[in-house]
């Protein structure tokens, strides 16, 4: 901050230039070239995967680029560590929540410098105080001796902020800093942002959310595949252009037109299903159908494609596959009965992430290609490729770890492999959840094929422009009942107003404490 | 469950506010303390139940058991805080308990003895902890490693038989006398207790053992050098082990290359007991210090009822398998 008088505002505050990075097989950079003036919103985006993470890693010294070099107000620098990177005045929000939940929120705040009293102890009521100005500063009042693992997970998204601004860094990299955030938080984020561009600190903000980067941002620049498409200012694009240069192809298709056909034949019927957080709720799901859930984060759907699984105890209700009531529901029985769930968090429960593409596929396809317990390799082998071909999964060979992968085709490859049972009944919860847009587009022509093909899908999504555009009816619960039914032509707002629980008026403050407690 | 909460929000007030304060306050010291309410109550029980707990001799001989366990309970809870685990502190104890017998049996004075063996076996400590910060391999692998390595040394030197102490040496008082009922060696447990606990708040490494145990990558990105925290960890562990042995010599009165199979699996128990996360980041050495009492007393009290003390064995196995579960 206190360099922002004595540099023109003109006069970038950082370049990067010709930033190249390899990892074993794949070049995630490729003489990248960036600058970042003091007093801006630099905007970074592109797809999962195009090289924004790995970039801002290489400026935080968490990585060393192969070649190229920084510069910070025209002098070149080396960025050997985090902790040099931090030295040296920038600072990294992570995208993923560094922080420890068994420690005060005061202590994670100033974790890596501490302030000494003499002899070498720790001042703790320096600490404290400390934490307290950060605090006050984001507008959250909490105690700093609080846990943070008590905190819901917007404020630890705000305490994370704080780490970073306690250092008074001149650079601040933000990494999909508010995809964990809603309503008021999201406006203490973005005026604190503006307040720090005031300063004259330099700020990198990464984000999915393209609106924001209107709202924003000074200036957006696009990678694509470890290259930069361009950098303009915001003012010069539109939301259009974005998208386009992010994917590299017109993406005019991003909801494939709904087929008007749906066959008659019921192929699940749920009657008065009650769990322990759902009431009586019933449906048919017919050939050929796409039926939406919508409803706001607690709202108990996710409850309800578990007991559908036989995951959660059933209290009450039956539930018939192609007319033939199912008892004693497991998740073997269901797989059985031809239907399949994609799980909602891949990274726990759907993938094993240290394995390879191959495994992850072949894990729910043993048996089919198994001869008296022995595995039919080749069968299995072309099995695999076939679902890779057809989902268009994109690795180097199917030998790779999943976890490399971006999060489109790791979605991907949960949903060859939910594919691989030869389900009739798919339940695809929050299916395009973190992931790029040019994925999206993909996952949702797929939703549709597999429609067209016959099968029925339930499809659970918070996104409602996603679940008004792909379903043929929508049923919107909340507090763990049905509230409405409807058909296109779908109007958000009655969606939004049958999904609000009755007994809380504020919908924004829902769906961040609510998971955050999961 | 919100609407539970509600309500019973709602009932507080019912009460004069002092009284919902001391039962918040009491709720919460019962939660923090749970620890000492159970030593407390193990104390209480058998004192009114049992003639026998009562006895002088069996409280000292209380203090004097509890000695050696509490010492390596606590250094065991440095590495478990770092979610580490340390397999060697059983064969740290015996290694550094036949170093110090072989320094005084060879005429040395008490003092180069224990340096000796704190040195010789924090050696082995900053070894391991080498091995998993800088090859980042499983602290259990590292630590069964150093089982061998550590029981093997002692076995070698020792030539695989216990070492008597000379009748001249004053180690036994360590154990045998004290401040008024209060062995020197209890004392000096109590000591390292106040040390270890203020290098764990006010020290910086210390403190930053809390961060690197409950998120390693967190505390990198963070600027803890990680590296260095893990290798204090194991360091400490093992000193405090190499006292342990002390302890333990002069309550044996020889060096014993052979060691406590079980104190291990005993050190960590009276961890878990106390408190100590067996995934990193949470715990104390008080309440390592106060598990490590309860599970000496445990082990008393099933004696003066009769039971069969190798019943405790089983007892401490399944308490970590259990802690295990419950977090």
């Amino acid at each position: 901050m206190m360099s922002a008088a004595t540099v023109s505002p003109e006069a970038p505050l950082l370049e990067m230039k010709g930033i190249t990075k390899r990892f074993p097989g794949v070049t995630a950079l490729s003489a990248v070239t960036f600058d970042l003036k003091a007093g801006e919103i630099h905007c970074l985006v592109g797809e999962n995967g195009a090289g924004k993470s790995t970039l801002m890693k290489v400026l935080s010294g968490l990585y060393q680029a192969d070649e190229g070099h920084l510069l910070l107000q025209g002098k070149p620098i080396q960025i050997r560590s985090p902790i040099d990177g931090l030295n040296q005045g920038i600072g990294v929000v992570y995208q993923e929540l560094e922080l420890m939940d068994d420690l005060s929120i005061a202590e994670n705040i100033l974790l890596g410098r501490e302030p000494l009293r003499q002899a070498r102890i720790l001042n703790w009521r320096q600490i404290h105080a400390t934490a307290m100005r950060v605090l006050d500063e984001l507008g959250l009042h909490l105690p700093p001796t609080m846990l943070v693992g008590r905190l819901t997970v917007a404020q630890k998204q705000l305490v994370a902020i704080g780490k970073a601004l306690a250092l008074h860094p001149q650079i601040l990299v933000l990494d999909e800093p508010s995809a964990t955030l809603a309503g008021k938080e999201l406006d203490v984020l973005f005026s604190l942002l503006r307040k720090l561009r005031g300063e004259g600190v330099g700020l990198i903000y990464i984000s999915h959310r393209l609106e924001e980067i209107f709202t924003l941002g000074d200036r957006v620049t696009v990678l694509r595949d470890g290259h930069v498409v361009e950098t303009q200012p915001v003012a010069a694009v539109t939301e259009g252009d974005l998208i386009r240069k992010m994917v590299g192809r017109e993406v005019s298709q991003r909801f494939p037109e709904r087929p008007q056909s749906v066959a008659p034949q019921v192929l699940l019927g749920v009657e008065g299903l009650s769990t322990d957080s759902v009431r009586d709720v019933s449906f048919d799901l017919h050939k050929g159908e796409v039926l939406g859930f919508a409803g706001l984060v607690g709202c108990g759907v996710d409850s309800l494609a578990r007991a559908l699984m036989g995951i959660e105890r059933i209290r009450r209700g039956t539930i018939a596959v192609g007319g033939k009531r199912l008892h004693h529901l497991s998740p073997q029985r269901a797989i059985r009965s031809g239907m399949v769930l994609v799980p909602e968090d891949r990274k726990t429960q759907g993938l094993v992430l240290i394995h390879s593409v191959y495994d992850n596929m072949s894990y729910s396809a043993l048996s089919q290609c198994a001869r008296i317990g022995f595995i039919h390799v080749g069968q299995l082998t072309s099995m695999v490729t076939r679902f890779r071909d057809r989902l268009n999964v994109r690795t180097a060979t199917l030998h790779q770890a999943v976890g490399s992968l971006s999060g489109g085709n790791q979605q991907k490859v949960v949903l060859a492999r939910a594919l691989m049972t030869e389900p009739h009944i798919l339940i695809l919860d929050e299916p395009t959840r973190g992931i790029d847009v040019g994925a999206k587009a993909e996952i949702y022509q797929l939703i549709r094929n597999l429609a067209a093909e016959g099968h029925a899908i339930v499809l659970i999504s918070s996104e409602l422009v996603e679940v008004t555009a792909l379903s043929h009816r929508i049923l919107v619960m909340s507090e763990g009942v049905v509230t409405a039914r409807m058909e296109p032509p779908y109007v958000e707002a009655e969606i939004l107003q049958a999904a609000l629980p009755k007994s809380v008026g504020e919908p924004e403050a829902l769906p961040t404490t609510a998971k955050g407690r999961r | 469950m919100a609407t539970f909460k509600k309500a019973v929000e709602g009932a507080l007030p019912a009460f004069p506010p002092a009284i919902g304060r001391t039962a918040r306050w009491l709720k919460h010291f019962g939660v923090q303390n749970s620890i000492l309410l159970a030593v407390l109550a193990l104390v209480t029980i058998p004192a009114l139940t049992n003639p026998s707990f009562t006895t002088e001799a069996n409280l000292v001989g209380l203090l004097q058991a509890s000695a050696v366990l509490t010492t390596v309970t606590m250094g065991e809870a440095m590495v478990m805080l770092v979610a580490g685990i340390d397999l060697a502190v059983g064969a740290a104890v015996a290694l550094g308990s036949t170093i110090l017998a072989l320094t005084i049996a060879a005429g040395h004075p008490l003092l180069v003895g224990v340096v000796a063996s704190v040195v010789v076996v924090g050696l082995c400590g900053f070894v391991s902890g080498l091995v998993v910060a800088k090859l980042k391999l499983p602290s259990f692998i590292v630590t069964f490693g150093m089982l061998g390595v550590e029981e093997g040394i002692a076995l070698v030197i020792s030539g695989g038989n216990r070492i008597s102490l000379p009748f001249s040496s004053n180690l036994p008082s360590l154990m045998y006398s004290g401040v008024g009922d209060i062995p020197y060696a209890f004392c000096l447990s109590l000591v390292l207790l106040a040390a270890g606990s203020f290098f764990l708040r006010y020290i910086r490494t210390g403190r930053r053992m809390y961060a690197t145990g409950s998120n390693l990558d967190a505390a990198r990105v963070s600027g803890v050098r990680i590296d260095r925290v893990i290798i204090t960890a194991f360091v400490l562990s093992s000193v405090f082990a190499a006292l342990g042995g002390v302890i333990y010599t002069s309550r044996i009165i020889s060096g014993d290359p052979v060691g406590d199979l079980t104190l291990n699996l005993q050190a960590i128990a009276a961890g878990v007991i106390g408190g100590v996360s067996l995934f990193g980041g949470r715990g104390t050495l008080r309440g390592a210090f106060l598990g490590a009492i309860a599970y000496t007393l445990i082990i008393n009290v099933l004696n003066l009822y009769g039971v069969n003390p190798n019943v405790a064995e089983l007892v401490s196995g399944v308490i970590i398998i259990g802690a295990a579960y419950a977090s």
